[in-house]
Parts: C-alpha cells; sequence; structure tokens
C-alpha cells in the first residue's frame, strides 16, 4: 500500500475534524506539526476498550481510537501483529468501523485475513501522538484496484502489508507514538467483480425494492417490466454509491434509459464509475419511476431533489429516506408567475420602448445559447463516468500510483534513523517477570544532535552529488554512445566499449 | 438550448466512443509495482538523514529512460543505414 503525504492541507485538514467531532483543534503543544495539532477530547460516554495498550500516557488518543462501535476485539497489546481473526464483521456490519492498533515507534507489520474476508477492505491512517495530542495524522492510501478487482481484492488468505512509518510524523523527539486507525468496511456482495460473461440479465418488475443493487463489471440488462400502469413510459437510472477513505460516501449518478410508452426498458451500460481518487464503489444500483405521473406512479425510491426558485440550494431526499441538503445547481430560472417581475421578460413591461424590442431579443439568445448549467453538468458528468471505465483511465490511475509511489522515496523526514529493538524481557529472556527489562527502540545511526547530525549532512550531500554526477555520465555515455561517441570518463577502457550501445 | 443540444450532442458522443473502449484493468504486475515501491520506500525512510534517497529516486528512472532512449536511438540508425542515402554503418 501506498504511504500517502501528511495531510498539510487546511481544508483537509478541517474537513477530516469536521468527519471527527471527537476531536477539537487544540493549542499547547510546540511541535513542527503544529499546524496538524489536535486534543483529543473524548465524548461523554465514550467507552475504553476491554483491551489495554502498554504505552504509558495514551488513554486519550486510545479512547478516541479504540472508542467506536463495533470493537469486538478481545486483546490487542501486539505491537506488530494484528489479525483478522479478532473481528468478526458478520456480527458487526463492518462498513467503515475504525479500529486502532498501537504501533509504538515500530513499522506495523501485517494484517492476516482468514478464509472468507475477501470481501472486506480497509483504509487505514497513521496517527503519531504524544499521549494527549495528535501530532500528525497521515493517511495511508489504498491502491483502488486491491478493492476492486477480484484477484486483488483484500486476499482471502495470506496478508496485506501496512506500513506506519516510525517516527516519521513529527513527534516530539522521538517520544511520541504512533498509531494506526484502520477503517474496515464490508463490500456487499452486489458490487462483487464477476468474470467477463457471467452477468446474467435480471428482471425487476414494479415491486422492486427501492435500491436495486447491480453486480459491477461490464454491460448487463435490467429489465423493467411495465406491470403496473403499461401505457407510462419508464425510466432506469443507474447511480454508484462510492466511499471515500475517510468513511464518508458520495454518490455518482449515472445515465437514465427511458423506454417506449408500454413497453419494458432494459439498462445494458456499465454503472457510473467513482469519481474521487482513492474512492471504492459500496453498492450500485438502479432506480426507475414513470416520467408521466410521477406522484402516484413512482416505482421506486427516487431520490427527489427540490429546490427553491432563485436559489442555489437543493434538497434530496434519499431513497433510504435520509436527507441532504447542498449543492451548487446555480440559480433557477423564474416562472415569472409570481408577483415578482423577475423573469426574463420582466424589463419587457415598462414605458421605454427600447425595452419592447431588446427584451424579447435578450431573452431569445439567452434560451438560445446560454446552456442549464445542471444539465451542463450532467452531460460533462457521463463523459467522466464513461471516461473512467476504459483501459486508459485505468491504466493513468496506475500509472499514478507508481509515480505516486515514486515520490514517496525520501519524504520523511526523521532523523533517528533505522530503530533497533532488543527484547530483552519476556518468558525467552534471564530476566523476567518484574526484573525483566525492556530496551525499547535505539537508534544507532541517529543525526538529530551534533556531531552526527553534521556528519548526518555532509554524507547526505556528497552523496546527494555522487548520485547526480554518476546518473549525468552515465546517461551521457549511453545517449553518445549510440551516436558512436565514447565519452572520455571511458576512455580508459576502449577494449570494453559497450556493446549495448 | 442551441448550445446546450450542442454540448449534449457532443458529450453523448464522446460517451459512446469512451464507451466502445474495452474496460480492462490495469495489469496486476503495474498496480503490484506501486506497491512494491511503496513498501521499499516504507523500509528505507527511516535511512533518509543519511542516503539521499529522493535523489536515487530520481536518477534512477533517468537512467532507465537514457538506456532506452539510445537503443531507440541506435535501432533508428541501423534502419536508416539500410537506405543508399542513409550514410554507413552503425554497428
Amino acid at each position: 500500500m501506498a504511504q500517502a503525504d501528511p495531510i498539510t492541507d487546511a481544508t483537509e485538514w478541517a474537513n477530516f475534524l469536521a468527519s471527527h467531532p471527537e476531536l477539537v483543534a487544540g493549542s499547547g503543544v510546540t511541535t513542527a506539526a503544529a499546524a496538524c495539532e489536535a486534543v483529543v477530547t473524548c465524548p461523554a460516554g465514550l467507552a475504553l476498550g476491554t483491551f489495554a495498550l502498554t504505552v504509558a500516557g495514551t488513554s486519550q488518543v486510545l479512547k478516541w481510537a479504540f472508542g467506536s462501535g463495533g470493537d469486538n476485539r478481545t486483546s490487542n497489546t501486539a505491537n506488530a501483529a494484528w489479525t483478522w481473526a479478532t473481528f468478526d464483521c458478520a456480527t458487526n456490519a463492518c462498513t467503515g468501523e475504525n479500529y486502532a492498533v498501537n504501533v509504538g515507534n515500530a513499522p506495523l507489520g501485517t494484517l492476516s485475513s482468514p478464509a472468507g474476508y475477501a470481501d472486506y477492505s480497509l483504509d487505514y491512517a497513521c496517527i503519531s501522538h504524544d499521549g494527549t495530542h495528535v501530532l500528525k495524522y497521515v493517511k495511508g492510501a489504498w491502491t483502488p484496484n486491491l478493492e476492486r478487482t477480484a484477484g486483488n481484492r483484500f486476499p482471502s488468505s495470506g496478508t496485506v502489508n501496512l506500513s506506519c512509518l516510525p517516527g516519521a510524523y513529527g513527534n516530539a523527539g522521538g517520544s511520541g507514538y504512533t498509531v494506526a486507525y484502520v477503517s474496515v468496511y464490508q463490500i456487499p456482495n452486489s458490487v462483487r467483480t464477476e468474470p467477463a460473461g457471467s452477468d446474467q440479465a435480471v428482471t425487476y418488475t414494479d415491486s422492486q425494492t427501492p435500491w436495486v443493487p447491480v453486480p459491477l463489471g461490464g454491460a448487463r440488462v435490467l429489465e423493467f417490466k411495465p406491470d403496473l400502469t403499461p401505457n407510462a413510459p419508464l425510466t432506469i437510472t443507474t447511480h454508484m454509491r462510492c466511499l471515500r477513505g475517510d468513511g464518508t460516501h458520495y454518490t455518482v449518478d449515472g445515465t437514465t434509459t427511458v423506454a417506449t410508452p408500454g413497453g419494458s426498458v432494459q439498462f445494458t451500460n456499465s454503472l457510473p464509475a467513482c469519481t474521487e481518487s482513492g474512492s471504492v464503489p459500496v453498492v450500485g444500483y438502479v432506480t426507475g419511476g414513470r416520467t408521466t405521473d410521477p406522484s402516484t406512479q413512482v416505482i421506486a425510491a427516487v431520490p427527489q431533489t427540490t429546490s427553491q426558485e432563485g436559489t442555489s440550494t437543493t434538497t434530496t431526499t434519499n431513497p433510504d429516506g435520509t436527507t441532504s441538503t447542498g449543492g451548487q445547481t446555480g440559480n433557477n430560472p423564474a416562472t415569472g408567475e409570481g408577483s415578482t417581475s423577475d423573469n426574463c421578460m420582466g424589463a419587457f413591461w415598462s414605458y421605454n420602448p427600447v425595452n419592447w424590442v431588446f427584451t424579447p431579443i435578450k431573452c431569445a439568445l439567452k434560451w438560445a445559447f446560454v446552456p442549464d448549467a445542471t444539465a451542463l453538468n450532467a452531460s460533462i458528468s457521463g463523459v467522466g463516468n464513461a471516461w473512467g471505465g476504459t483501459v486508459v483511465a485505468h491504466y493513468i490511475s496506475a500509472v499514478g500510483d507508481v509515480g505516486t509511489a515514486i515520490a514517496s522515496f525520501g519524504s520523511t523526514t526523521g532523523c533517528d534513523g533505522p530503530a533497533l529493538t532488543l527484547p530483552f524481557n519476556g518468558s525467552h529472556s534471564v530476566l523476567t517477570g518484574s526484573d525483566a527489562v525492556s530496551v525499547g527502540p535505539i537508534h544507532p545511526l541517529s543525526a538529530c544532535s551534533s556531531p552526527m547530525s553534521t556528519v548526518a549532512t555532509v554524507v547526505h550531500v556528497v552523496l546527494t552529488v555522487v548520485v547526480y554526477m554518476g546518473c549525468l555520465m552515465a546517461a551521457l555515455t549511453a545517449i553518445g554512445a549510440a551516436f558512436g561517441y565514447r565519452s572520455p570518463w571511458v576512455s580508459w577502457a576502449d577494449d570494453k566499449q559497450l556493446e549495448l550501445f | 438550448m442551441i448550445v446546450q443540444l450542442f454540448v449534449q450532442a457532443m458529450a453523448a458522443l464522446f460517451a459512446l466512443f469512451l464507451n466502445l473502449l474495452p474496460s480492462w484493468s490495469a495489469p496486476s504486475f503495474l498496480t503490484d509495482l506501486a506497491s512494491g515501491l511503496s513498501s521499499i520506500a516504507s523500509y528505507t525512510a527511516s535511512t533518509s538523514v543519511w542516503i539521499p534517497w529522493q535523489a536515487i529516486a530520481i536518477a534512477i528512472p533517468i537512467l532507465v529512460a537514457a538506456a532506452f532512449s539510445a537503443l531507440l536511438i541506435k535501432g533508428v540508425r541501423m534502419i536508416l543505414s539500410l537506405f543508399t542515402g542513409g550514410g554507413g554503418s552503425v554497428a
């Protein structure tokens, strides 16, 4: 899994805090990560889990990290190993349930998944804290295809590597700790990727439940039969509900297919793709309705969107009964039937003869050449959805992930160097019980203070120069050899000209 | 309405064209490559104070690109040398 950059964007950080109301942006910690500082305050009634971590002074963070509902783990004291066997997604619907594992200053190891959990996936983050304050929150980026592709989905057996870089998130002088914050969610069967050609034609009738899950994949046929009012045109609209890394959802609307009156309507297109990077499809569904008399003939709970005239706010009633407000849709055209004359032709009704000519022309031109913002957005989003499902988009996304991975090299600024843990305590030690001595992670190559910091800087600069000069010389040698020239720095090896070039 | 119809028509045509493209996923080696590189990056991050991994990460793609460019140039020159006016051998 790729390691994403820390959240440094103020808006993104604000969104994260907004999605976690238990966090309150605070002050009092002087750290380089002050921009990402947050004071953890546990809401009333938030229960601490039955497990306890061995890191002193971390209860606040752990309350936050472990306090989410659905956490049924019985123990979690290991620093490295964390198994899926401790989860029971059959009892607790793992739809964004939050778990955490303390990794101290050691990298998080592997997550093992037992058989049967192939339809579960996860997102994770790494949190560095000093026991009271969250110093840095770093998203762990996932590879979208890990969740989407049957072969690469969270494996039914085996392990998945997570990595929380030790001491790399601005912990104060190496005294902080890192908590891996893992969100586990279940991929419904409805979005299970089936092999090509295995999709079966599915027939839905008017009595179909509102949210009709459909499988992902290629083209398929869904048929709405006009059982109720055969003479009323039918429509089928596709939707995709997508899950972001922070656990929030958004919906992408697809195409609307209209049947001829009295006939049936078939949906044969692909479901719309999730548009935001890093998000994954949760459920694809279709909604249908009668276009002639939706007030009485709606056969499925089509989201109802209402807006006030002259405003830019919409209220959407979702199929599950919830409502959401928002969305910039632009000003709605006035009808001109109200008490105000704010419609396009309003200026016509005046004593100025110029308006008698100018206003109708203006309105006609406006009608002809000013597109409706909603329709325009629908057209553009349709193209975007189509693009998102093409092989080109998939390749660009995969190459982008490679670029992101390459860019992550050397992105951390920790000065501790590699950590070395010497577990002198425990059952294999000569010292056991209360006499056990725990030698925590040591950093033999620490360059946080002089003179090692100076040495490290000099070594880093020298190696940088060597790498760049070597790269330049090697590249010039290769290019020059292609034209038959021999670089002066290889002339000493006349008999060893690179035959490759 | 005219502009809107035009945009809708063009968008529909473009979407139709895009829908004709295959929807194959990227090969696993490409997606695994990103995961592998990320793992390497996480392993090497702790030594970044000493070793310029970022410079190395830049240098390696440049070297690979230079090598492929050299091969391409050499191949083009070999092909051109087959023609009378193309000059001599590049062997």
